[in-house]
């Protein structure tokens, strides 16, 4: 339904009667009415708009300018011819599997995490007491609030650098993300298979391992393989602010404005995020037949 | 094992989504139950047979009367103490409890959990001990092939049957089924409906089933109580239930009475796993 | 047909082995030996956290966790630089609109014109699958890269910050709107099309209106990640919160970096809330 169609379906009349010939259809309500949601949402939408480019006072024009615009092409130039000396491409291969390997152990970390979490943040049955959770809940919104690379930036201080923290980094914060979907599936898995172990006097903790989670475990999977794919992008990443892997050798060379190395280490990345991609597409594929 | 005995006095059961305008599903129901019995209960649709095994399944607590299991009153019971009894009784409803992409063979197990340790539980799920009983129950229903596939691989009249073997793995001296013969067709409705007796009365169990097909609850069973519009309407041994017994039950649902084997039940499709696809800002 | 006694025959029956165990054991092994090169790459070693030296920077660090700064010029800086995190979100985003519009409708089946009558004609099918793959390529570079790169071209600040945004969440926006598309309902486009409207018209008054709805929503939902990115992006030098985490950070200063993470997760929150209202609003 559009927009002249919801101003329709609200319309009420604000025409008198009188005015109007007898039998003729009342006329629409126009949408631009000052108390329709729609018309407030857009006007506050282009203000935003508006006042961003405003006030961050981008020099757009000197941004895309000729010469600027020369610049970027003189780079993109530069990125056109890789470096494919085989030293340089082992390390390359090294650093695409550790960043493989942050990825996939952050969120293998999530993922059972996620589960021991997700637990408590759900509410198994209707008269459920639930007691924790809303802590659990919150634990895990906080988790999940923060980024990849801000808890990456935390936890150096504490584990060095390395990649390490950026396995951390990811584990912590997709244990949010996963923890909070796990939990909805839990809670909106049907309860067919539960209640019946139920009405036998079994102890929840069995029910679950025995009903719940064989009815939604392959919906978790699924959820954590998609988070996979968010995940090694984000490892790739996190590697700039010293975790390791291609993200670190990136920024190295391209702090040494060594371009050629940089267009390397950047196929590569897009190589491995493809990689991962088709993996995950096809490991779901399996999952669910 | 020998049967559970069950009371129910002045019972009074609402739905829990019920608005308090609407009848209640079960009004001002007495009942005694010896340790044993095998009992049918018939009625025309909405009559309230699924509320009364829920009922006598302590799976709903009544707004009136009492429920007595083995002499126990069982809303006055500690959690501890209601749970215990809980594992003394089995309740098959009419849809198969059974996830779908679990094995059969660990949900027939899932059923014996009252009788098993928490370690004994855990191991079960790792790898299944006790596979020749349950493969004894399964060659009860004639399902032994199926012992190791998965749940959404069988038909719906399989999957009936699975549920229906499930009680004679579980450590019950109650056995609560509703509508066992829905899905399966004419042959095998009456091996199942045999099978169960047969076990019933080899353990001693009280069963009490609920059935559209009147013609196998009244020549079946030696007990058969007729429900309609949540009141008990007669309570007669199954050969003394007559024609126009049946027709009074059942006025103004002739067509459910004309059928004399029920109709397929429609079968509760589990709505699959949905995709979504916003699970990160990538 | 056994209705009787269970059969001998049954229980001696080999078919009572689990079938599935070996399966199991066997991808319970490549498991572990795959994850055991994975967790010496990644210099897994929790006990880390535990030697003096780090346990003394760690609660030193947290320790000035509370109280968090709560000075007024820090304060109305904090603000400053979160609505600058907000403005480079949302301009971002709208560039990444701009863009993406145009791809998504030169990428889409539903306004092939050349598919009317049985198959489509090799060249659009071409330039689909081109600029297809170029959205792919928008979207598989982290947006982190792309600001690296912007950064080396037209220096520090939020410049950098609003193009990264916009070329990589173009090619997210034009993937999905292209899935939405093609999802749709196409008989009203098909028929527009065949009497012999142009393309634009079709796009305005049949796919357009029917789409809109599930096209703005995901538009706001990207809008909620753009404000998360663009802290991110802040490390690097893309300007805004994530700038003064960065330099807050080096400095090992607990107690603003406590009240930016605060301010953060606020930020964060209500852009939840206000896009959960309006994407419900547009129900």
């Amino acid at each position: 339904m559009d927009a002249a169609g919801t101003a329709m379906s609200q319309a009420t009349t604000d025409r008198s009667p009188s005015s109007q010939p007898q039998g003729a259809p009342r006329r629409p309500r126009h949408w631009m009415r000052l108390d329709s949601p729609v018309c407030w949402s857009l006007v506050g939408t282009v203000a935003l708009i508006v006042l961003s480019f405003w006030s961050l006072d981008l020099q757009l024009g000197r941004v895309l300018s000729v010469e600027s615009l020369g610049r970027m092409g003189k780079f993109l130039g530069e990125l056109m011819s890789p470096n494919l000396e085989p030293v340089f491409l082992s390390k390359l291969l090294q650093a695409s599997l550790d960043t493989l390997a942050m990825s996939a152990v952050g969120t293998l970390l999530a993922a059972i995490f996620g589960l021991l979490l997700a637990v408590p943040a759900s509410r198994s049955y209707a008269g459920d007491p639930a007691r924790w959770r809303f802590l659990t809940r919150l634990v895990l919104n906080a988790l999940r609030a923060i980024p990849e690379l801000v808890w990456a930036a935390l936890l150096l201080i504490s584990a060095g650098l390395g990649p390490f923290a950026g396995t951390l980094a990811l584990g912590l914060h997709t244990t949010g993300v996963l923890g909070r979907l796990f939990a909805e599936s839990i809670e909106n898995a049907p309860q067919h298979a539960a209640s019946a172990l139920r009405v036998q006097g079994i102890g929840e903790g069995r029910v679950f391992l025995y009903a719940t989670l064989p009815t939604v475990s392959p919906q978790l999977m699924s959820y954590s393989l998609y988070r996979w794919e968010n995940n090694i992008r984000a490892a790739a990443v996190l590697g700039v602010v010293g975790g390791g892997g291609l993200g670190q050798m990136l920024s190295f060379h391209m702090g040494l404005f060594q371009m050629q190395e940089t267009s390397s280490i950047l196929a590569a990345m897009i190589l491995l995020v493809i990689l991962v991609d088709t993996l995950s597409y096809f490991a779901r594929r399996l999952l669910s037949r | 094992m020998s049967g559970l005995r069950l009371e129910l006095k002045g019972v009074c059961a609402r739905h829990p989504a019920a608005t308090k305008e609407s009848r209640p599903a079960i009004e001002e129901l007495s009942l005694t139950i010896e340790p044993g019995e095998h009992v049918a209960v018939i009625g025309p649709s909405g009559a309230g047979k699924t509320t009364l095994l829920q009922l006598l399944g302590a799976a709903l607590k009544p707004s009136v009367g009492h429920v007595t299991l083995d002499g126990q009153s069982v809303w006055t019971l500690s959690t501890r103490g209601l749970q215990q009894q809980r594992g003394q009784l089995f309740y098959a409803p009419q849809t198969p409890p059974l996830p779908p992409r679990q094995r059969v063979i660990v949900s027939l197990l899932a059923a014996k959990l009252p009788a098993l340790s928490l370690w004994q539980s855990l191991k079960n799920l790792l790898y299944p001990q006790h596979v020749e009983e349950v493969a004894g129950a399964l060659a009860q229903f004639d399902l032994q092939e199926k012992l190791w596939d998965r749940v959404d691989r069988l038909s719906g009249g399989e999957r009936q049957r699975v549920g229906l073997a499930r009680a004679l793995l579980a450590p019950a001296k109650l056995w609560l089924v509703d509508e066992p013969l829905s899905a399966l067709d004419p042959t095998r409705a009456r091996q199942a409906i045999a099978t169960l007796l047969r076990e019933a009365s080899a353990r001693g169990v009280t069963l009490v089933t609920t059935l559209h097909q009147v013609k196998v609850a009244t020549a079946e069973f030696p007990r058969v109580l007729g429900l309609r519009e949540g009141k008990l309407v007669f309570d007669l041994p199954g050969h003394a239930v007559s024609e126009e017994i049946l027709a009074k039950l059942y006025a103004q649902f002739e067509y459910e009475l004309a059928l004399v084997e029920a109709p397929v039940a429609p079968q509760e499709q589990l709505p699959p796993a949905k995709q979504e696809i916003r699970v990160g800002c990538a | 047909m056994t209705t009787g006694p269970v059969s001998i025959a049954v229980i001696k029956d080999p078919a009572l082995r689990d079938p599935a165990w070996t399966r199991r054991v066997f991808w319970f092994v490549v498991g572990c030996v795959l994850l055991w090169p994975a967790l010496v790459s990644t210099e897994f070693r929790p006990w880390v956290f535990f030697e003096t030296e780090n346990l003394k920077v760690t609660t030193r660090f947290l320790a000035e966790f509370f109280p968090p700064a709560l000075n007024p010029e820090f304060l109305e800086l904090v603000a400053r630089e979160a609505w600058r995190t907000v403005a480079i979100a949302t301009a971002g985003t709208f560039l990444a609109l701009v863009l993406a519009i145009p791809l998504t409708l030169l990428s889409t089946t539903v306004l092939s014109v050349s598919s009317l009558s049985g198959r489509m004609h090799a060249l659009p099918f071409v330039i689909r699958q081109l600029i297809r793959w170029l959205l792919i390529l928008l979207r598989s570079v982290p947006e982190l890269i792309w600001a690296l790169v912007f950064v080396r071209v037209v220096g520090l600040g939020p410049a950098a910050g609003v193009l990264a945004i916009a070329l990589t969440y173009a090619g997210m926006l034009g993937k999905v709107y292209g899935e939405i598309l093609e999802s749709g309902e196409r008989e009203p486009a098909t028929a527009l099309l065949r009497n012999g409207a142009g393309r634009m018209q079709t796009f305005f008054f049949s796919i357009l209106p029917c789409n809109a709805k599930e096209l703005t929503s995901y538009t706001i939902y990207r809008w909620e990640c753009a404000i998360r990115a663009s802290t991110v992006l802040g490390f690097v030098g893309a300007g805004g919160l994530g700038q003064q985490m960065d330099n807050s950070m080096r400095m090992f200063n607990g107690s603003e970096v406590a009240t930016m993470l605060i301010v953060f997760i606020l930020l964060v929150g209500l852009a939840d809330l206000l896009s959960t209202w309006m994407r419900r609003a547009l129900q």
